[in-house]
C-alpha cells in the first residue's frame, strides 16, 4: 500500500515529541485510546492566559499514520489561540497526510486528543462551559 | 430458529442449516444485514469456552462446501459454495480465538460498538508502552515487563469469563475485552512486530 510521503516524513521525523508537567495549570493534557487497533496517544499544549497555544508535545504509541496524525496536529496548533484549535478536523488531518480510508480513525483519534487537551486545560481554569459542547464524542477522556 | 425454503428443490429447513437436508444443495449465505451467529454456523451454543471438537466439526463442514467439490456445478451453486466456505472461514477464525470469541459472544448479546476506555486505564497503557520503550533501549528488563503484560492480560480473560457467566454488565465485559487489543499490541511490540504504517 502506498502512504503518503507527509506521512513518512512525520513518521520518521516526528515534530514535538515529548511530556509536559501534567500538573501545569497551563498545561491542557488529552490521553485517547483506539481501542480497535491498541493505539495510545497523548496530547499536551502549553496555553498562555491569553488563550494562546504556545507549545504542544506528543506522545502516541501506534501504527505510522498515528505517529503522523498527532505529530501533524502539535505542528498545527502551535501559536494558535484555543478557539481556533477546536475547529480542527480529522478530515483536514485525514487530507493532508493522504491517510487511506483504513487509517481515517488516527485522524479521528488525534482531534479527540486535541479536543481533550484542551477541554482538560479549561476544567483546570475553570472555563467550562457546556461540557457536552467540548466532548469530543466516545474517545474523550479528561487527564 | 427461522426456517427457509432451499432455494434448489423448496424443502423447508432451518435457516442456520448450509446444506439442504432434502437435496443436498448449498443454500445461500444469509442476507447481509442479519446478525451472523458464527457459533449456530458450525453447529455450536454461543459460549465462552472454545466449543468441543470444533476442528473436527469446521474440517467436515469444510470439505462438504469446498468450492472445488463444486467446478462442475451450476454458477448459482458455485457461488453459493464460496460465499458459505468465507463466512465459514470467518466464523472458525473467530471460534478458535479466545478474545475474538467473547468478542462474538458479546455482540450476540447486543453489546455494539467501540467501548469507552477508563482513563486509569489509557494512563496505565501509556506509562507501560513507556516503561517498555526504556527498557528497550537500555536492553533490559523486557522480558520481565511481558511477562507483567501476559499475567495482567489472562486475569482479564478470566475476569471477563466470570462477569460472563454470572451475567453480570456486559458493557463492562466489552471494556475488558478492549483490554486485550492494548495488551496484545504490546506484546508485539515486545516480540518486534511492528504496526504497519
Amino acid at each position: 500500500m502506498a502512504y503518503g510521503d507527509k506521512v513518512l516524513d512525520h513518521y520518521e521525523n516526528p515534530r514535538n515529541v515529548g511530556t509536559m508537567d501534567k500538573n501545569d495549570p497551563n498545561v491542557g493534557t488529552g490521553l485517547v485510546g483506539a481501542p480497535a487497533c491498541g493505539d495510545v496517544m497523548r496530547l499536551q499544549v502549553k496555553i498562555s492566559d491569553d488563550g494562546k497555544i504556545e507549545d504542544a508535545k506528543f506522545k502516541t504509541f501506534g501504527c505510522g499514520s498515528a505517529i503522523a496524525s498527532s505529530s501533524l496536529v502539535t505542528e498545527w496548533v502551535k501559536g494558535k489561540n484555543v478557539d481556533e484549535a477546536l475547529t480542527i478536523k480529522n478530515t483536514q488531518i485525514a487530507k493532508e497526510l493522504a491517510l487511506p480510508p483504513v487509517k481515517i480513525h488516527c485522524s479521528v483519534l488525534a482531534e479527540d486528543a486535541i479536543k481533550a487537551a484542551i477541554a482538560d486545560w479549561k476544567k483546570k481554569k475553570g472555563l467550562t462551559e457546556q461540557p457536552a459542547a467540548a466532548a469530543p464524542k466516545e474517545k474523550r477522556v479528561d487527564g | 430458529m427461522s426456517a427457509r425454503k432451499c432455494w434448489s428443490c423448496g424443502h423447508e429447513h432451518a435457516a442456520a442449516e448450509v446444506i439442504c437436508p432434502a437435496c443436498g444443495k448449498v443454500q445461500p449465505p444469509p442476507p447481509a444485514e442479519t446478525a451472523l451467529d458464527k457459533f449456530a454456523l458450525l453447529g455450536f451454543a454461543p459460549s465462552f469456552d472454545e466449543p468441543e471438537a470444533v476442528d473436527d466439526k469446521f474440517r467436515t463442514l469444510s470439505r462438504k462446501l469446498h468450492p472445488d467439490r463444486f467446478v462442475r456445478a451450476p454458477a448459482q451453486e458455485r457461488r453459493y459454495s464460496l460465499e458459505q466456505t468465507t463466512l465459514l472461514n470467518d466464523a472458525y477464525k473467530t471460534l478458535k480465538d479466545p478474545v475474538r470469541r467473547a468478542e462474538h459472544l458479546l455482540s450476540l448479546r447486543g453489546v455494539r460498538g467501540d467501548p469507552k476506555m477508563s482513563p486509569q486505564f489509557l494512563e496505565e497503557t501509556m506509562e507501560d508502552r513507556e516503561k517498555l520503550l526504556e527498557a528497550k533501549m537500555s536492553g533490559n528488563g523486557v522480558e520481565e515487563l511481558a511477562r507483567g503484560v501476559r499475567e495482567k492480560r489472562d486475569s482479564t480473560l478470566a475476569e471477563v469469563r466470570a462477569l460472563v457467566a454470572r451475567g453480570g454488565d456486559l458493557a463492562q465485559a466489552a471494556e475488558l475485552l478492549a483490554r486485550m487489543r492494548y495488551y496484545a499490541r504490546y506484546l508485539d511490540e515486545v516480540e518486534g512486530r511492528t504496526a504497519e504504517i
